[in-house]
């Protein structure tokens, strides 16, 4: 007997899989506690909700057609792009569609990478991580106000319109991917698609209450901390699981990624402390910093050196803190009301990611190998390829139109049959309102209604008056 | 002097605190407290049980007013407000212990 067939490599898979189950990680909890801490108290509950179903949802719609739509055979819609920017759709149930070697049909077979060594499965799981997180991300844009039943009905048209025409232009080989755009791990495919569409969400549903909006502070500063550590640290597998073997590349990226991400955290507490409105260190500045980093260096992740990922780090920082104080107090940007700033944190860094990818791609680092030992790599406009810098603004032009137009017809077609936002009686109070739940429930003045549970008081005798003294 | 205390819904609270700020009651003491009547009650249900919640968090406001002024705090927290409960009760000494002022020097 043997255990697995020859092609499989039980370290690839191994990395592969641990990889992947950081992604999930980072969705469930990372993402749910991090927005359920900095959301008001009464909606808690409502955005880990929100969070959990649609990790759910997206996992059912990949595995019936969309992780097809995103890696499979293309679909010929029509000339130029349209021949291949979508998958064909089709289920991977079936014991050889999980058993199977992987495949990406434009990619793998083609000589743009080596052969696979793990299982279809392995692939599907590792990416529909991706394909949830997405969702989740965007949420934070919509929460406070959404209809929850609008939400479980966006999340799958989303992600099956939408997010698998960015994976398949991208990562399945279609037409930017052919072209030579880069995205290491997803700063165009998941975070400018996220920035973009919860901008334009939120615009189309509408803002949250006044009273809200001007009143609303976070809830719980310490689960903000659990979350956003799970998401840095879940990164190792976001950006160390992208090329898809446990080797070198995917080492490199994980350095680098957290070197950006340090750098940013930095840079963004620096800028807070001698160039903020308050002059003060703050953690939740920090925590965006943070994040800024972690997304800008996704598209770059194993395409620069470590001097690109510093580099990458501290000019998104600025880029983004700019954005966030500047440009956000801006008329039409306040006018819209992306709850937790996700265009910020996460559109306008993954957009500021794959434009320095541009710039920075460094040919001396190592992608993979070819048979004569030569390495397999890309390189930038600083490194004497000045059309990748074209490319990454052509493929991020793509994802914002696409994702800003689809977002739009999704939620207008969904709003004919549903309320896209939850009337205000329910917006006052909250996740009482809609779930009947609330996350510090106290336990003052409850009284349990229907079965009896507690045993029948005796009567006692009455309480006699003090006898005179005698 | 007089004592005027007021458990209010605490939703309805900050109108309440705003109009006294606008009257110019410099000083006032608040408190979340649990009541029942300041609001509608409601059930949370957890795991399929059941729970009314009689008890509501509200807020309980405490100023010190001089006699004059008593009758038109009263008034202003009424109108602000939508529900709750606002009582009187008469005081006896008050003293600002910074300033070591008694009586209505001291509010």
């Amino acid at each position: 007997m043997i255990p697995y067939p020859s092609w499989l490599n039980a370290g690839d898979n191994t990395w592969q899989l641990v990889a992947a189950t950081l992604v999930g990680l980072m969705s469930i909890p990372g993402i749910a506690v991090l927005y359920a801490g900095l959301v008001q108290r009464k909606w808690a509950v409502n955005t880990m909700l929100m969070a959990f179903s649609a990790f759910s949802l997206v996992l059912v719609a990949w595995v019936l057609y969309e992780f097809k739509m995103s890696f499979g055979s293309p679909l010929h819609l029509g000339p130029g792009i349209l021949h291949s920017a979508v998958g064909r759709p089709g289920t991977i149930t079936g014991a050889g569609a999980e058993t199977g070697k992987a495949g990406i049909p434009l990619v793998s077979g083609t000589g743009a990478m080596p052969d696979f060594r793990f299982p279809q499965s392995t692939l599907a799981y590792f990416q529909f991580a991706f394909a949830a997180i997405t969702p989740l991300l965007f949420l934070g844009s919509v929460i406070g106000r959404m209809n929850f039943r609008a939400w479980l009905l966006f999340v799958p048209l989303w992600s099956g319109i939408v997010y698998s025409v960015n994976a398949f232009l991208l990562w399945g080989g279609g037409w930017w991917a052919q072209a030579g755009a880069l995205d290491y791990s997803g700063g165009y495919v998941i975070h400018l698609a996220a920035g973009t569409s919860g901008f334009v969400a939120a615009a189309v549903i509408g803002p949250r209450l006044a009273r809200d909006r001007a009143k609303a502070v976070p809830n719980n500063l310490p689960m903000v901390a659990v979350g956003a550590g799970i998401l840095w640290l879940g990164w190792n597998g976001f950006n160390g699981g992208d090329m898809y073997f446990g080797g070198q590349n995917a080492a490199a990226a994980v350095l680098n990624t957290n070197l950006a991400t340090a750098v940013a955290l930095l840079t963004w507490l620096l800028l807070d402390m001698f160039a903020g409105p308050q002059r003060k260190p703050t953690f939740l500045g920090a925590i965006n910093g943070m994040i800024v980093g972690l997304v800008a260096i996704t598209p770059a992740a194993g395409f620069v050196t470590g001097v690109g990922a510093i580099l990458v780090g501290l000019i998104a920082s600025v880029i983004v803190w700019l954005s966030w104080n500047k440009l956000g107090k801006l008329g039409f940007m306040r006018k819209v009301d992306d709850a937790l700033g996700v265009v910020h944190t996460h559109g306008v860094a993954g957009l500021v990611g794959g434009l320095l990818v541009g710039l920075f791609a460094d040919p001396a680092l190592a992608v993979y190998y070819n048979k004569d030992g030569s390495a397999v790599s890309y390189a930038g406009l600083f490194h004497g390829h000045p059309k990748q810098l074209l490319l990454q603004l052509g493929a991020a032009g793509t994802i914002i139109v696409w994702d800003a137009l689809m977002t739009f017809v999704i939620l207008k077609a969904i709003g004919l049959f549903v309320k896209l936002r939850a009337p205000d009686e329910v917006l006052e109070i909250g996740d009482l309102a809609v779930h009947d739940e609330e996350a510090y429930p106290s336990e003052e003045g409850l009284a349990v209604v229907g079965a009896a549970v507690s045993a029948p008081v005796k009567a006692k005798e009455p309480v006699a008056e003090p006898a005179a003294e005698p | 002097m007089k004592l005027i205390t007021a458990v209010l819904p605490a939703s309805g609270f900050e109108r309440v605190h705003e109009a006294l700020r606008t009257l110019g009651i410099p000083g006032v003491t608040v408190t979340t407290v649990f009541a029942r009547g300041v609001g509608r009650i409601h059930d949370e249900v957890y795991r399929g049980a059941r729970r009314r919640v009689e008890l509501q968090p509200a807020v309980r406001l405490d100023l010190v007013v001089a006699d004059g002024d008593a009758a038109d705090v009263i008034h202003v927290i009424a109108v602000a407000g939508v529900r709750g409960t606002v009582w009187i009760t008469p005081v006896e000494r008050v003293v600002r212990i910074r300033t070591r002022e008694w009586g209505e020097a001291a509010l």
